[in-house]
């Protein structure tokens, strides 16, 4: 009996470690501030690839809250900066678009030139924010 | 009947004392000198005792581990948490970070702890140091948000 309690008491650690969800954040952003434009490359690709769910008339909620494309010249400068430090890290981590809309829509997907070019811009738009 | 569950106890008794067994690569502790964000800024006691106490044991090269850190499976819990968490935020190699990266950081550091998502709840359910209540974090919200805008300046 000690003992199916003794291992029962294991089993039930075993289970509380394994199944530890994934815990995701939430972020708002605010205030206006300064004058920032998006290239019209970037734009095409950020278009094709994010502004569907990225915009102030999305119907995803989670991604609306994460981003807004369209709002992004509202920002204060440190939001800025850090909202594009975000996209820099989504595309460089390969998470952005989410691969369940990829399945759907594959060539939604950015090809391999147009993540480089994301991201370049991303940093060196951040970058010239600081300067 | 009562066979069958001995026979299931021992089995699962057996497996928790292989899988102390397995390998498990836990993160160390060897940090670059003189980067910590405590060594780079003054941060007001109220906020950094809760770094310490919140925070410290996933994001920063000067972790200190809990009695279940060496036992399987929380063990592998415990080295995945430091591995993905000092992937995204290192608080003992803040300097080395570019000022670009350390806005992009204050201000997901004010998201998190606002969410509540961070600390991550599985710490705070063990470690009741780490329960931060609203005023504790409003804090280190206001922290974050004055140390980014004295960054810029
Ligand atoms: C099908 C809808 C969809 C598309 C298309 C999409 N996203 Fe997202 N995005 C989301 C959702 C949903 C979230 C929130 C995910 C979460 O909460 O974990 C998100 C979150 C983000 C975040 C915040 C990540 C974080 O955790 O900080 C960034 C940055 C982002 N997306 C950038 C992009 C970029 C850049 C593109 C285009 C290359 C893109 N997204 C395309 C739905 C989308
Ligand atoms: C038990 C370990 C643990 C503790 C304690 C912990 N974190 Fe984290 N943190 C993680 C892990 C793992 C990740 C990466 C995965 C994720 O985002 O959930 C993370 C991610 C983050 C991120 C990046 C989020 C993003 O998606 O951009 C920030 C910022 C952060 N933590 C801040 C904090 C702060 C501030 C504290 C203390 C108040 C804290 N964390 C306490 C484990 C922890």
């Amino acid at each position: 009996m000690m003992l199916s309690m003794i291992s029962l008491t294991a089993f039930a650690f075993l289970l509380f470690s394994a199944f530890q969800a994934d815990v995701q954040s939430e972020k708002t952003m605010s205030v206006a501030e300064a004058t920032f434009e998006i290239p019209e490359d970037i734009q095409n690709i950020l278009d094709k690839s994010c502004f569907g769910c990225h915009n102030v008339d999305a119907t995803s909620d989670k991604a609306k809250k994460k981003l807004l494309i369209d709002q992004m010249h509202e920002l204060s400068k440190i939001k800025l900066v850090a909202a594009l430090g975000d996209i820099r890290e989504t595309v460089e981590n390969g998470d952005m678009p989410p691969q369940k809309f990829l399945d759907k829509f594959p060539d939604k997907a950015l090809t391999a030139e147009e993540a480089e070019k994301l991201k370049d811009w991303a940093g060196k738009a951040a970058d010239d924010l600081l300067k | 009947m009562k066979k069958i569950f001995r026979f299931v106890g021992i089995a699962l008794l057996l497996a928790f004392v292989l899988i102390q067994f397995i390998p498990n690569d836990m993160p160390g502790n060897e940090a670059v000198k003189g980067m910590d964000i405590f060594e780079i800024s003054d941060i007001p006691e109220e906020v950094s005792v809760h770094l310490k106490n919140a925070c410290y044991d996933c994001h920063s090269h000067a972790v200190n581990h809990p009695w279940y850190a060496s036992i399987a499976p929380a063990s592998w819990l415990v080295a995945k948490d430091i591995r993905e968490g000092r992937k995204e935020l290192d608080f003992s190699a803040w300097g080395s970070l570019s000022l670009r990266d350390q806005l992009k950081l204050l201000v997901d550091i004010s998201e998190e702890v606002h969410e509540e998502t961070m600390p991550l709840p599985i710490y705070t359910f063990m470690h009741a140091d780490a329960r931060l209540n609203s005023e504790q974090r409003e804090a280190i919200i206001r922290w974050a948000e004055s140390y980014a805008e004295a960054l810029l300046e």
